[in-house]
């Protein structure tokens, strides 16, 4: 029961919190969903629906059979759909003239809205410090491959449990990459569409929230990857003694899964901000002018 | 917070619009001396004209001193570019608020000043 609440209740709860945001804004406007908004609901049934198989509680049981690398799926899921989200919105049309231009010029990369921008900035901050972080503490596999944590009392007896290694890490550099590039190229459309800069903020709001959420989603599995291997203990009889060995992140368990969850939940209220935002839709221009 | 001046394109040649309005915010000081201005296809796209019309507009205004054209270093307004005198704009303002006040629209007013220039 724990771990189906886990499952659904932060993207309910995000969608409620970016609903309510967008309610207090005044940018609700219900029944005007664009495609990046229907991609956001899919999106979240994905994720749902891939998070249960993961944890093999998928409600078919025959589906969990299947096996999924629990690390890889949970972690990249997001990262992967922000993608495919971005390049959906990257597409879609930026904003037309509607006869009124603001004497300014226009250099650069647009960095507002600030707040979106600045959060995009701080989430790949803090993904780099814990990706380095879970890395260092990442031990090789017998493949070699950085993606178990180890408990180690001494030569003879070793605990372990998958968790997000430098293995995992480099593979997601590329997606995140691959996803603010494909960011950056949607901001410079924007910029170089016409429309007033409320209009260009709006549509910079939908690509900016659809990466943050994407991001928030990732850090959330890595954080949540750190809170597991504190977690994690190993018990052994040893010289007619039975210890218990705790993980050396063990004191950090509990604030590292409370991070988690709020981290989802900041995710998912991201990724619906693209849902209850004005679609980046030709009649954005007209509503906005 | 600094308002950002617009201009905002309506019935009749746009070429003529633009140069009007332009000239009409660097005469009420909205648009101050060294202002920059945006590029010819930057500003021909927000309006949704041709980058010839908009190029045109602005080598007019440059003929009348009102703006300075440099390559590399963008379009700004001229230094001491001067429209209109200032006392005229005074009056002109005056005017705008007491036709407001009275509800009077601006073709009407267009109108009346189109008769007395003539007279």
């Amino acid at each position: 029961m724990y771990f189906y609440f886990l499952i659904y209740v932060p993207p309910v709860l995000g969608a409620l919190v970016a609903l309510a945001v967008a309610i207090m804004r005044g940018r609700f406007t219900l029944f005007r969903v664009g495609s990046a908004g229907f991609f956001a609901v899919a999106s979240a049934i994905v994720v749902i629906g891939l998070s249960l198989l993961a944890m093999g509680l998928w409600p078919v049981i025959r589906f969990n059979d299947i096996f999924l690398d629990g690390v890889m799926t949970l972690s990249f899921t997001p990262l992967i759909l922000g993608v495919l989200g971005a390049l959906i919105i990257a597409f879609t049309p930026t904003p037309k003239s509607n006869g009124t231009a603001e004497l300014m010029p226009r250099s650069g990369l647009p960095s507002e809205p600030r707040s979106w921008f600045n959060s995009v900035l701080l989430v790949l901050l803090l993904i780099l410090l814990t990706s380095l972080w879970a890395g260092e503490l990442s031990s090789p596999d017998e493949w070699g491959l950085y993606r178990i944590f180890k408990i180690e009392p001494n030569a003879t007896f070793m605990v372990g449990s998958s968790f997000y290694g430098w293995y995992y890490s480099k593979w997601a550099v590329l997606i995140i990459v691959a996803l603010l590039l494909l960011g950056v190229w949607r901001l410079q459309r924007i910029r170089n569409g016409a429309g007033t800069q409320d209009t260009r903020r709006a549509f910079n709001r939908v690509i900016l929230a659809m990466i943050a959420g994407a991001l928030l989603l990732h850090l959330a599995q890595i954080t949540t990857s750190l809170s597991n291997a504190g977690a994690l203990q190993a018990s052994a009889l040893i010289d007619n003694g039975y210890y218990t060995f705790q993980s050396s992140l063990a004191a950090m368990t509990i604030p590292l899964r409370w991070a988690s969850y709020l981290l989802k939940l900041l995710g998912w209220a991201a990724w619906f901000t693209v849902l209850f935002s004005p679609g980046p839709a030709e009649e954005l221009d007209e509503e906005l002018a | 917070m600094t308002m950002t001046p617009k201009i905002t394109l309506q019935d009749g040649p746009p070429g003529e619009q633009i140069k009007a309005q332009i000239s009409g915010l660097i005469a009420t000081n909205e648009l101050p001396s060294g202002a920059p201005l945006p590029s010819v296809r930057q500003l021909a796209r927000d309006l949704g004209v041709a980058t010839g019309t908009v190029a045109s507009a602005y080598r007019d205004l440059q003929a009348q001193g009102l703006i300075v054209l440099r390559r590399g270093s963008g379009t700004r307004v001229a230094d001491g570019a001067t429209p209109v005198p200032h006392e005229v704009v005074q009056q002109v303002r005056k005017l705008v608020t007491v036709a407001r006040e009275n509800d009077v629209a601006l073709g009407d007013v267009a109108g009346v000043i189109h008769t007395l220039w003539r007279d």
